[in-house]
């Protein structure tokens, strides 16, 4: 019998040992001793005729008493799960209520601010066209921004204007935002309590170079909040134009990639160059670590490979994995030695360990190790590839060392006819398909 | 034998009470914890974007892999969609299913597509794939598609991730719309990621009928005008944002929808990819990556995304809707039943102590304890016993319960994405939340019990689904079709309530 029908069986016996059960029960009139507070009626559990007078007089009495007298007599008679019950009921009548007038009212009152707010952004975005495109020593207004939702708007509309023009035209809008003294707004928003409107300052003040604000933005690089953590460090890059990543000395929190991508962004849009990342290769934050050795290989600052070197030596496998990627954006000619060293040792440390994530950073070494060689690799790097061939297990890898092996002239398509005579299914097919997709 | 009778009624008639007062509190708890997740997720995402990322050198490679099977009316408007998505290292690959229409025809001759000899590791073990093929136009080079044998949905997905050699992989429908950000903004968390892993990442999956389809992109929002659909719109509403929401929070979520999700291909594999021989296997995947790390003592996490990246189409039809809910059923069964060593295991921590136990018993065990219930009641009624008062002062908690949490649904829409713009919308969603407990759950409960039947019996099969494509009118909706088919590709979306 499979195991499907035997559950099937049990579901349907138990099942109808509940159904038999309860007409036995009920057949009997044991239901309703618990049940003048449940389901089974408590006139039913009664069970006596005997009580018909005095059930007479209290419906005399009953029928004299308002619908309300009732209900209230008839509450305070009823046990405690009746009493919840009612009570539960009540409240969700009255939130219902709430819920409901809320949802209309909040969508009247949103679609009407939107509809404001639309107005005043199209006013603004008018009145700032024509403030670039007038005379500079024509007098402008702007259409009620003494009001504080106004000015909010306009600070929007002014810094979204601002990040799409350069030159001239930025400036007078930023010669605007100090005239106008809206740079006090921004700053005042970096000591509110709200994250979100502090984080909204720093920005603001990033975006218009409000130099005076870099301290108060600099104690937030290690806020336990990751957005204004986020925020600060953004703000930094921009302001702090003497040392734009120092804030990196100190940071205590592992710099996420989403920061590592935002930041680099930063320093792309506004060009900011800096000289070397070095100091940061050695870091006690491994991801600053990781992400100084993303920078170097990005910005190919050759001058940093002996510190990227020295970091194959790192005990983390992750910061060794980077520095492969960065030695690979280097592409030193001197690069193949220490990559056929860390091959072997990452090789040799995977062999030793069981751990599958440690193992998975292992093949990711190995992996960049050998990718890196591609544009590198000489016919003197054969007998290590061939080393490769007959050791590696890891599919990837073979692959990957096929195709450069295939690409070395002269001697790599030999040594891959020499490899093949005594190689594994799966590595023949390896060079068999890599050899047709040359040919191609 | 009296008193075990009445020791059984009283565990019957007060255990119902209790486990409904659990889900009442359960369900409140739920929501909370989900304003609270989600007002924090809209003031921070305020402050991001995404399109930093387009850029990046340091953004992370993502496949998608897309499983089809007789998508001939729709395919080629799909993976057109799927190419023109925003994000600069990826590639689509499709996995035609043994398909017995013209969807690969189609799809070599749009795409201008030849066999390649492409190597790679078949790390999990799936049907034989029969070729692979690029574009030979370099416009179309994100794409490739393998054509295998039929396996069904698992086992194709497992024969994308087998040729992938992306970071991260994203498992989508080929006929789900996803927006165009969807896959910047899926990636974000797995970059957030500080000393916990993210092992899965999901995104609410929206309903797309009705709404207006231009060129594979969703135009114009509207509310279904299908009463089936509408319903299943404040369900979906209630479930994403309302309960994944908070277990995301928790970091107990155990379903990352099939129509869309992302994952870590190295976590994917290792743990064995899809199993072919579910039907929920989508949920079964969550739970075993899940139970992999726990087990390994890797702190790790499953990210739950309330922006509406994918829109797909729901049942309209009652026969086709009971098909569905009760395949979910069997998935759900499926996952808790395989794993059951989860159930109230501390060493599993969130999973264990809170996210198996909670679906073990609010999502698979309410409904039957509810059909139990019901039919006490209906004997207590044949007998003659029922306290009417007590009996519609319980009907009347239970029902006005429901609403509530349908209209704070909707307020949580209203407050957060406002996707419906109309008001004439809104109010078409309060009043079918009147109507929903009474049309729509009894449908439910009774697709569930069929569910628990067929899983007893160990039935396992998919039932007979086809869509019909989104009509650029707006007239998109799930259709049942003639002929057998052992497996379509209609994905388990098991949605709590």
């Amino acid at each position: 019998m499979t195991k499907g029908k035997i559950s099937i069986k049990i579901f349907l016996a138990i099942t109808g040992i509940l159904l038999a059960s309860f007409q036995v029960s009920a057949m009997d009139g044991t239901f309703i001793e618990f049940s003048n507070e449940a389901i089974i009626s408590p006139v039913a559990e009664s069970g006596e005729s005997g009580s018909a007078l005095a059930v007479g007089q209290e419906t005399e009495t009953r029928e004299n008493l308002s619908l309300w007298q009732k209900f209230v007599t008839r509450y305070q008679q009823a046990s405690l799960k009746v009493k919840i019950l009612v009570g539960i009921v009540v409240y969700l009548i009255f939130s219902l209520t709430l819920l409901l007038l809320f949802i209309l009212i909040n969508r009247t009152i949103k679609t009407r601010e939107r509809k404001q707010a639309s107005n005043i952004k199209s006013i603004y975005q008018d009145e700032l066209t024509n403030f670039l495109f007038g005379e500079e020593d024509q007098t402008f207004e702007f259409t009620g921004i003494n009001h504080e939702i106004n000015r909010d708007i306009f600070i929007n509309e002014l810094l979204s204007l601002h990040n799409n023009l350069f030159g001239e035209a930025a400036n007078r809008l930023r010669d605007l935002y100090f005239n106008l003294e809206l740079y006090k707004d921004s700053l005042r928003k970096v000591n509110y309590r709200n994250w979100s409107l502090k984080a909204k300052g720093f920005r603001e003040l990033a975006q218009m170079d409000v130099k005076d604000a870099n301290r108060n933005i600099a104690k937030y690089i290690n806020s336990r909040n990751e957005m204004l953590r986020m925020e600060s460090q953004q703000a930094l890059v921009k302001l702090n134009e003497e040392d734009p990543l120092g804030f990196l000395d100190d940071l205590k929190y592992e710099l996420t990639e989403w920061e590592q991508v935002n930041i680099l962004d930063t320093l792309d849009y506004h060009q900011i160059y800096i000289e070397s990342f070095d100091r940061w290769m050695t870091s006690e934050n491994d991801s600053v670590v990781i992400f100084a050795t993303r920078l170097a290989g990005h910005y190919k600052h050759i001058h940093s490979w002996p510190q990227v070197l020295n970091l194959l030596e790192h005990k983390n496998p992750k910061v060794r994995q980077f520095a492969i990627k960065t030695l690979d954006l280097l592409e030193v000619a001197e690069n193949a030695g220490p990559l056929k060293e860390i091959y072997q040792q990452d090789q040799r440390l995977e062999e030793k360990d069981d751990d599958a994530f440690y193992n998975l950073n292992m093949d990711r070494n190995r992996l960049a190790a050998i990718e890196a060689m591609a544009a590198i690799a000489t016919p003197a790097d054969l007998p290590f590839l061939e080393q490769v061939l007959k050791t590696e297990k890891k599919f990837r890898i073979l692959k990957r060392a096929v195709a450069i092996t295939a690409g070395i002239k002269p001697g790599g398509p030999e040594l891959l006819d020499q490899v093949f005579e005594s190689a594994d299914p799966e590595l023949r097919k390896i060079i068999e398909i890599t050899k047709q997709t040359a040919a191609q | 034998m009296i008193e075990f009778f009445k020791v059984l009624q009283f565990i019957v008639e007060n255990g119902i009470i209790i486990l409904t007062i659990f889900i009442f509190g359960s369900y409140t708890a739920l929501a909370i914890f989900s304003a609270i997740a989600m007002l924090r997720y809209m003031r921070k995402n305020s402050f991001v974007d995404y399109n930093v990322l387009l850029s990046s050198p340091l953004a992370p490679s993502i496949s998608i892999i897309a499983p089809a099977f007789n998508e001939g009316k729709t395919i080629v408007d799909n993976i057109r969609s799927l190419l023109s998505l925003h994000y600069n290292d990826f590639e689509v690959i499709i996995i035609n299913d043994g398909s017995t229409d013209d969807s690969l025809d189609k799809v070599i001759k749009a795409y201008d597509l030849v066999t390649v000899n492409l190597l790679y590791e078949e790390k999990l073990k799936t049907k034989p794939i029969r070729a692979i093929y690029k574009s030979q136009n370099k416009a179309f080079s994100k794409l490739v598609v393998i054509d295998k044998e039929n396996g069904g949905k698992a086992d194709a997905l497992n024969a994308g991730i087998n040729l992938t050699q992306k970071e991260y992989i994203s498992a989508i429908d080929v006929d789900s719309i996803l927006v165009e950000d969807a896959l910047l903004i899926m990636a974000k968390p797995f970059l957030e990621e500080s000393g916990h892993k993210i092992i899965a990442s999901g995104g609410v999956i929206r309903i797309a009928n009705s709404c207006k389809i231009e060129d594979g992109h969703i135009t114009e929002v509207r509310l279904p005008r299908n009463f089936l659909a509408r319903i299943q719109v404040l369900e979906y509403t209630r479930a994403f944002l309302m309960g994944r929401m908070a277990w995301s929070k928790l970091n107990g979520l155990l379903l990352i929808s099939g129509a869309f999700g992302m994952f870590n291909r190295d976590v994917v594999i290792n743990c064995g990819g899809y199993n072919t021989d579910l039907v929920g296997e989508d949920m079964e995947l969550i739970v075993r990556m899940r139970r992999y790390m726990a087990e390994r003592k890797e702190k790790y996490r499953v990210i739950y995304i309330p922006d509406p990246l994918c829109w797909t189409e729901v049942p309209s039809k009652l026969k086709v809707l009971v098909r569905q809910r009760d395949r979910w059923t069997r998935g759900t069964m499926e996952s808790l039943f395989k794993h059951f060593k989860l159930f109230f295991n501390p060493r599993y921590k969130s999973l264990g102590l809170l996210g198996h136990p909670y679906w073990f018993f609010l999502e698979w065990l309410a409904p039957i304890i509810e059909f139990i219930g019901i039919v006490y009641f209906i004997i207590i009624a044949i007998l003659g016993y029922p306290n009417w008062p007590f009996f519609f002062l319980l009907l009347a908690t239970v029902y006005l319960f429901a609403i509530t949490l349908s209209f704070w649904a909707v307020l949580f829409e209203e407050l957060s994405f406002h996707r419906y713009n109309k008001r004439r919308e809104v109010v078409k969603m309060l009043f079918t939340s009147l109507l929903e407990p009474i049309l729509f759950h009894p449908v439910v409960l009774f697709s569930t019990l069929r569910g628990n039947f067929k899983f007893f019996i160990g039935e396992k099969t998919w039932g007979k689904m086809e869509r019909q494509g989104f009509e650029e009118n707006g007239e998109n909706e799930v259709k049942e079709v003639e002929g057998e088919h052992p497996e379509s590709d209609e994905s388990p979306k098991t949605v709590s309530k």
